[in-house]
């Protein structure tokens, strides 16, 4: 599999985004959208997602002017997304954010760092260090050098310059020393860290996720993983996730290695169970959407576009999982 | 004949001129206006659900089920959309309308207006195969004229989505101006939008549109009009068919592998005259690369994922 392969998913990603932005879906309103059990939950998303779209549209903006191909792709695909999609993708978003307020809410301690691994045009560094100014210590990217560049440049142009904030170029396929040297030159090892990895441990094969997640919590003292991917589904009759891999494949060249290997919630965990003092937790993310989705936000969300077809959407969804590691 | 060959460029996915698009929905529509809101059927016959553009497996459904020729047939609404063959699947049925009117009844479903395929589909590939909306227009007049429903020997109601609280009688339906663009509310609306689900009373559908309805209103509806089933659609099964309510409701789904990634299978009912119900199950046809009927066409946009 190409390395492009992989990067052009980015695209789809960033093109969700700007589609559920300007559907109105994200960001999640400010008001008892998400079933929090801690007080300033509402104070907390609110913060969090100030400005969140005039931000994602200055980026397109600037990307337009950067690189007319990759612009054209992005907004064309952001036009043409159905509603099922702008539904995921809120509940994708959501659900990241979610589990990163929630460590940090539940937390003692006061600093804390940032890895977002293959984060591609994701925008959460500028919302999280507006967030936690004095908190966070660092905030660390890691992409491909040719996406690295391009977001570099564009944030460049925005005008967003942070010191604690470092864009890296990094294959996550290639050697794990390389992978950790390259984290361990910007990130203070005994710093609580939180680590990002939003659909990308799937494009990995078993053997180097498996390596990344290893090394990682070996490396770093304390801190909590949190993960979003699509899992192939494993009861008999289940082919969503065949089908996925294939239709991928061969449209796109695109591979899914574990797939099918950790092909449910308790197969995908497993490979953060090795670590015996770590405390986790996996929701698919139907489950996550009937646990977190308020009953006043979903009537929000129900009023901007008719959703033909709910069974679709929880088909969907039950082959997605959010997954939120805590070790120390 | 012209309509033949119609039919068979159509079968093999071929282009059809704006003006043969035309006058295939001048015709239908002719047709379309002579029948009620809800149409009197006679068995024996096939029910079938929702197809959504995926004209290959329609293909395979006229195949596993007699064919037109032989069989006749009630299709529940949502030919359009989502799929990539919209245009082909509508304008195939209603060729067959034409050449054999009084074996096809069309139901309308939620899919067959201009808002729902602005939306999900039909019109995007009206405007990729024609480079202009008029084909879509066309075929939206044509939406206004599709029933609303169906009754199989008095005995079994047809609907795509489901009952309405403005509806107990058939004579409810009967009294609706149907040519028009389906409303946001009411009892028209509900028809195409409602879902039938484990609830005591009439409550909020998560769709947007409709109703949520209860065996209570099942039982109620069937009684007051001397039915023993409604067959309805809208719902993806991942079975093909789904009975509730002890048999008093069924879910018909016609799209295998819907949107060419769900994995379902997909399904018809057939009702003899003793009003037996048998089901035939079928599959997706296997895309195919390189030559001939590629299922999924090289250039479309690109299936939807998380990625």
């Amino acid at each position: 599999m190409t390395n492009l392969a992989i990067q052009q998913t980015d695209y789809d990603a960033f093109s969700s985004k700007i589609a559920a932005i300007q559907r109105g879906y994200l960001p999640p309103s400010s008001k008892n959208a998400l079933n929090q059990d801690y007080d300033d939950a509402d104070a907390w998303l609110s913060k969090l997602y100030i400005n969140f779209k005039e931000l994602h549209m200055n980026y397109l903006n600037v990307l337009r002017s950067k690189n007319r191909r990759v612009y054209s792709k992005i907004n064309k695909a952001s036009l043409n997304s159905f509603p099922v999609m702008n539904y995921g993708t809120y509940l994708r978003t959501a659900a990241i954010d979610l589990s990163v307020l929630q460590y940090l809410n539940d937390s003692t301690f006061d600093k804390f760092q940032i890895v977002n691994l293959g984060a591609g045009s994701d925008l959460r560094m500028i919302q999280y260090l507006n967030m936690f100014p004095d908190r966070l210590e660092n905030f660390v990217d890691i992409d491909f050098a040719e996406a690295v560049q391009l977001k570099q440049g564009i944030i460049n142009d925005l005008g967003f310059k942070n010191d604690k904030y470092h864009l890296l170029a990094c294959d996550l396929k290639q050697d794990i020393k390389k992978t950790m040297e390259t984290l361990e030159s910007r990130l203070d090892l005994s710093t609580p860290t939180i680590i990002i990895t939003e659909c990308m441990l799937c494009y990995l094969p078993e053997t180097q996720s498996q390596l990344l997640i290893d090394n990682c919590m070996k490396s770093f003292e304390k801190g909590c993983w949190i993960s979003y991917d699509p899992i192939g589904g494993d009861q008999p009759s289940d082919r969503f996730g065949k089908i996925m891999k294939n239709n991928l494949q061969e449209s796109r060249g695109l591979d899914l290695p574990t797939l099918l290997i950790y092909s449910s919630t308790e197969k995908y965990l497993q490979r953060w169970a090795a670590d015996n003092k770590a405390e986790s937790t996996i929701l698919d993310m139907w489950q996550f959407h009937n646990k977190y989705i308020s009953a006043k936000e979903m009537a929000r969300l129900r009023s901007l576009q008719f959703l033909d077809e709910i069974e679709e959407l929880k088909l969907m969804q039950l082959h997605y999982v959010i997954l939120q590691c805590e070790w120390q | 004949m012209e309509l033949e060959k119609t039919i068979r460029l159509l079968k093999e996915g071929k282009h059809l001129s704006e003006e043969r698009v035309y006058d295939i929905c001048l015709k239908s529509q002719e047709l379309l206006i002579t029948e009620g809101n809800v149409t009197h059927v006679d068995t024996p016959v096939t029910i079938c659900g929702d197809i959504h553009g995926q004209l290959h497996d329609l293909l395979t459904l006229f195949e596993k089920s007699g064919g037109v020729e032989k069989t006749r047939y009630v299709f529940l609404g949502d030919f359009v959309d989502r799929g990539f063959y919209s245009l082909e699947s509508f304008l195939l049925l209603l060729c067959y309308k034409i050449r054999y009117p009084d074996r096809i009844t069309l139901i309308r479903g939620n899919h067959e207006t201009r808002q729902i395929t602005k939306v999900y589909g039909f019109y995007d590939e009206v405007m990729r195969k024609y480079g202009n909306s008029n084909v879509w227009r066309y075929c939206c007049e044509v939406f206004d004229y599709l029933s609303l429903g169906a009754i199989i020997n008095n005995r079994i109601f047809c609907v795509h989505g489901g009952l309405s609280p403005d509806v107990s009688t058939i004579n409810e339906i009967k009294a609706i101006d149907r040519k028009q663009e389906v409303p946001h509310e009411g009892a028209m609306c509900d028809l195409l939008w409602s879902d039938p689900d484990d609830v005591d009373k009439w409550s909020l559908s998560p769709r947007g549109a409709g109703f949520l309805f209860g065996s209570n209103e099942v039982e109620e509806f069937l009684h007051t009009n001397g039915f023993e089933l409604i067959a309805r659609a809208h719902q993806l099964v991942m079975e093909g068919y789904k009975e509730m309510f002890d048999g008093g409701l069924v879910t018909v789904w016609s799209a295998p592998n819907y949107c060419y990634r769900c994995g379902n299978v997909a399904a018809v009912l057939k009702i003899d005259d003793q009003l037996e119900r048998n089901y035939t199950i079928f599959d997706a046809v296997q895309p195919q690369d390189g030559v001939g009927n590629a299922i999924i066409p090289t250039k479309q946009p690109q299936m939807d994922y998380f990625l």
